[in-house]
């Protein structure tokens, strides 16, 4: 038992073997048919469609973080990168279709992401991290400062177009929610078969060794600006579908430093360099404060003072991570393989 | 495939004004075991990196394989066909013993990202032979006891098994080893040099050995060259170097000379 908890170990670190795909499948099966039965519009539109944003997001953040060991501060850049990119697309291509869009969406991010990731071919550590700070604030400044971008929209706020796939119109919370889980599915398919090969091992060498990556041929400098193309991608994608199926606006101080600490936080609780790390910390850190907040309505009853639910609600979360850290800093991911050890070995 | 010879002329390095190296020549025959020992700040792993393409030398060439170089890139070292294993073992902590081992045939890999996401046949190729020959390799170095383990949870001398392995996968054909057996039990340096010269009478590679143990670099080595202050004080055979007065001086007459090397040496 105890060489299948060190496998595991080796697993959690970084790549998923020759596992199966069986299990996230049988999850997919789940969010796809049987949560779908559920009236509830709350559900779809407050928790399930940001939830899955947001574990895209974490989970293109991973793939650079986690995995090949550049942090970054400026994912919710690469996210503005990406909503603004998909709503100019779809605004100045007539007819092109809403995948489509995603995908110049997500490309438009990787080439931002390219250039903003040179900084990492001579950095590392802190001083990469606050290169990447540079990003974050050049990005909002530019599509807050340059109106072409908001296709001189005097509000400051605008509106995605309708969501069409195909002749058939997402109009309704669980359509958006379907078209999120499609395309995070499928986007986490091809990131989990990216970890589990050569160029997921190249990742982690280039982490844990820069010097013994190179020595053995791998050419560090291309991997690091993949990386950065594929992990701004996968963020920008996320970005759009944060402002189009979730806010259905699109605005860029949505993506302030904070978001970018958020998503930063996310795959830190859920569990560096796990790709189901980035779904689990997702739900911790979007889920449960939506949870706390509907707990404390329910307790406290009707007019209850909303301020102070949302102070201690965050009291409480600060805590919990706080806690977490210290119990599991290998994250949630970790905490869940043990889970599964325990469960098989009894 | 058969090692190779390497040749290094009038070598000359220096850090902020101290000399490093003097015009150094190293000569180093095809298919031999040829240590390169001396006092420490010899300049032994200034010369090793220069091999590796980490330090840029000032003065002096370098003729690998009938190729002349005026200096090594390390990215380039794969495709030529040398490996080293490191002094403080540079292992990727993140993966299993086999994927470290994997990884030494990176330079191989033809696949594209594209293509093992995928699962390109050329890719599916690779993978499942890259696999298959790290878990030989694994086998004949008397791994296969913990291939599946995450690299660092084992012991240190394992861990140092795992580097040449590592750096045996690909058949390379000159080998630096860099102090193998530092901080190693005596039964380990024994396994040790069982495996390395196994290793190079299954395929004849060149390797290079830096040792501080006298015993185990008089045993194991074709060629011997001594380094002091930076400079080569001498070069032959290990019974040639027991017996050279200025080795003997150099172990002797510096402060090193209680550190036991020089028992060893007039044994």
């Amino acid at each position: 038992m105890s060489s299948a908890i060190l496998e595991r170990q080796a697993n959690s670190q970084g790549l998923p073997g020759l596992k199966s795909f069986r299990g996230p499948f049988l999850v997919l099966l789940v969010f796809a048919v049987v949560i779908p039965q559920v009236h509830s519009d709350y559900l779809f539109d407050a928790i399930l469609t940001p939830f899955l944003a947001i574990s895209l997001a974490a989970l293109g953040l991973n793939l650079l973080t986690g995995y090949a060991g550049q942090v970054s501060l400026g994912s919710a850049a690469f996210m503005a990168v990406g909503a603004f990119a998909g709503y100019n697309f779809l605004l100045r291509i007539p007819g092109l279709p809403l995948l489509a869009g995603l995908a110049f969406a997500g490309l438009t991010a990787a080439v931002i992401g390219i250039v903003f990731g040179l900084p990492s071919l001579r950095l590392r550590g802190f001083y990469l991290a606050v290169s990447t700070l540079a990003t974050q604030f050049f990005v909002q400044w530019a599509l807050t400062n340059i109106s072409w971008f908001s296709n001189d929209d005097t509000s400051g706020v605008i509106s995605p177009p309708p969501l069409h796939l195909g002749g058939f119109a997402l109009d309704s919370p669980v359509r958006r929610y379907l078209l999120c889980l499609g395309v995070v599915a499928v986007l986490t398919f091809l990131a989990m078969r990216l970890v589990s090969g050569q160029t997921g091992r190249a990742l982690i060498a280039v982490r844990d060794s820069e010097l013994g990556a190179r020595v053995l041929g791998v050419k560090v400098l291309r991997t690091k600006l993949f990386i950065f193309a594929v992990s701004s991608f996968y963020i920008g994608v996320a970005g759009a579908l944060w402002s189009f199926a979730y806010l259905r606006t699109i605005e860029p101080d949505g993506f302030d430093l904070d978001r970018s600490f958020q998503i930063l936080f996310v795959i830190i609780i859920g569990g560096l360099a796990s790709i189901r790390g980035a779904f689990l910390g997702a739900a911790f850190i979007v889920v449960l404060p939506l949870l706390l907040s509907r707990a404390g309505a329910i307790l406290l009853g009707p007019g209850f003072d909303s301020g102070l639910v949302d102070l201690v609600q965050k009291i409480f979360l600060g805590a919990l991570i706080i806690l977490f850290l210290r119990l599991e800093p290998a994250g949630l991911s970790a905490l869940v393989g043990r889970l599964r050890i325990r469960r098989n070995a009894t | 495939m058969a090692g190779a010879a390497i040749r290094l002329s009038g070598v000359t390095l220096s850090f902020g004004g101290i000399l490093a190296l003097k015009g150094v020549d190293l000569d180093i025959h095809a298919g031999d075991i040829h240590a390169i020992i001396g006092p420490n700040g010899a300049g032994k792993s200034s010369l090793v990196n220069i091999i590796c393409g980490i330090y840029r030398p000032e003065a002096g060439s370098i003729d690998f394989d009938g190729q002349h170089l005026s200096r090594m890139e390390t990215g380039r070292l794969a495709k030529l066909g040398i490996t080293r294993t490191f002094q403080n073992i540079v292992l990727f902590k993140g993966m299993s013993v086999t994927q470290n081992v994997m990884m030494g045939l990176t330079h191989k890999t033809r696949s594209t990202p594209w293509g093992q996401i995928i699962g390109s046949a050329r890719a599916r190729r690779e993978e499942a032979h890259a696999y298959e020959i790290a878990r030989a390799i694994l086998a004949r170095l008397d791994l296969t006891q913990v291939q599946d383990r995450a690299v660092n949870t084992l012991s240190y001398g394992a861990q140092k098994r795992v580097e040449l392995a590592r750096a045996l996968i690909a058949g390379p054909r000159l080998l630096l080893l860099d102090e193998p057996m530092a901080g190693m039990t005596a039964g380990e340096k024994v396994r040790m040099i069982a495996f390395i010269r196994e290793a190079q009478a299954h395929s004849g590679v060149t390797v290079i050995l830096i040792e501080h143990d006298m015993g185990v670099v008089m045993e194991l080595s074709d060629r011997i060259t001594v380094l002091d202050h930076g400079k080569r004080i001498a070069q032959g055979t290990p019974s040639e170097i027991q017996v050279n007065p200025d080795v003997i001086d150099a172990y002797l007459g510096v402060a090193h000379a209680d550190d036991g090397d020089d028992a060893v040496l007039a044994a």
